[in-house]
């Protein structure tokens, strides 16, 4: 809760650096990596998603994990929640994973507009 | 079967014949607390007394024909209630007016500040100004909470994660409702190097 109330203040207090939350970064993504960046690809295809009928918001980059899991529900039903501990871990720590990441997309995006701050200042002075 | 079922080996255990645990537990028990036997005699008298953390001279039972009160040896505490109690002392129990370790009068309950009073000067607690203030200490956290709820400013005060918006390969927010997602792709990347 401190982080919440903290990044909600700093980014109330000063918006000339606070990046918006509400959409994608506004910088080039491959801006300042000297050795690249991977893409991120798509394990599930769209067919196997179109299958299990999997909603809009399940169809990210950890759907190749969801669906073994959705796989493992179906057939230890109605014993899944004792059954499928590793089907479920792998898939939360991809979510995990990919929840870290959009912390580091959003502190890159702050950096990257405190940088752009100073170098206006220093342009002005 | 190809996997075998995982059943947990602590669902067989003897804990209830092996394990049986302390024969009796230190505490407070209210069957220690309770009314006993009107006292006859003088020795009844004093341990009823230091029961109820009176001095022994300060005693008085309840007497035996009184219908509402009578409770075995529970004393009388008296006529001193709420309404003759002195309202600026620092009490333990405000609502109350009564102090941690004071006998509890019998009728407590029955004769509770809210509902019943001996003097009939409560009604003089009651000002217009105070009843307002218990109104507006309601309304204005809620109109101060709807204020900045409400804030249209895009940079204004938002309750937020320091997170950038989920990744998709496609867009589907551009596709909805009728067309193809898979007519616009998105590159994203993570945070590995190429090497």
């Amino acid at each position: 809760m401190g982080q919440k109330l903290s990044t909600s203040i700093d980014d109330a207090l000063s918006p000339e650096t606070s990046p918006r939350t509400d959409r994608p970064a506004t910088f080039d993504p491959l801006a300042g990596f000297e050795h690249g960046r991977k893409v991120r690809e798509m394990k599930a295809s769209w067919e196997e998603m179109e299958q299990f009928n999997l909603t809009p918001g399940q169809r990210d980059y950890c759907a190749h994990l969801l669906i073994p899991l959705i796989k493992c529900q179906g057939n230890n039903a109605p014993f899944a929640g004792h059954m499928c501990h590793e089907e479920r871990h792998a898939w939360d720590k991809c979510e995990y994973e990919d929840y870290i990441g959009r912390i580091k997309e959003y502190e890159r995006e702050k950096r990257l507009l405190q940088r752009k701050v100073r170098k206006e200042n220093a342009g002005l002075a | 079967m190809s996997s075998l079922l995982r059943v947990s080996v602590r669902s067989i255990h003897t804990t209830s014949a092996v394990a049986r645990g302390p024969l009796s537990f230190d505490g407070w028990y209210p069957r220690d607390h309770k009314p006993g036997p009107h006292p006859e005699n003088e020795a009844e008298r004093r341990a009823s007394a230091i029961k109820y953390g009176l001095r022994p001279e300060d005693y008085k039972p309840i007497d035996k024909d009184d219908v509402r009160l009578y409770a075995g040896d529970y004393p009388d505490a008296g006529p001193v209630n709420y309404d003759v109690r002195d309202p600026y002392e620092n009490y333990s129990d405000r609502y109350y007016r009564r102090n941690w370790g004071e006998l509890v009068p019998m009728d407590l309950m029955r004769t509770r500040p809210d509902r019943f009073t001996t003097t009939g000067l409560d009604a003089e607690d009651f000002t217009h100004v105070r009843a307002l203030v218990l109104i507006l200490r309601v309304v204005i956290p809620m109109l101060l909470v709807s204020y900045f709820y409400s804030d249209p400013n895009p940079n204004g005060f938002r309750w937020k994660n320091p997170v950038l918006p989920k990744q998709y390969s496609l867009d589907y927010y551009r596709a909805f409702p009728f067309e193809d997602p898979r007519k616009y792709p998105i590159v994203n990347y993570s945070f590995e190097p190429l090497d």
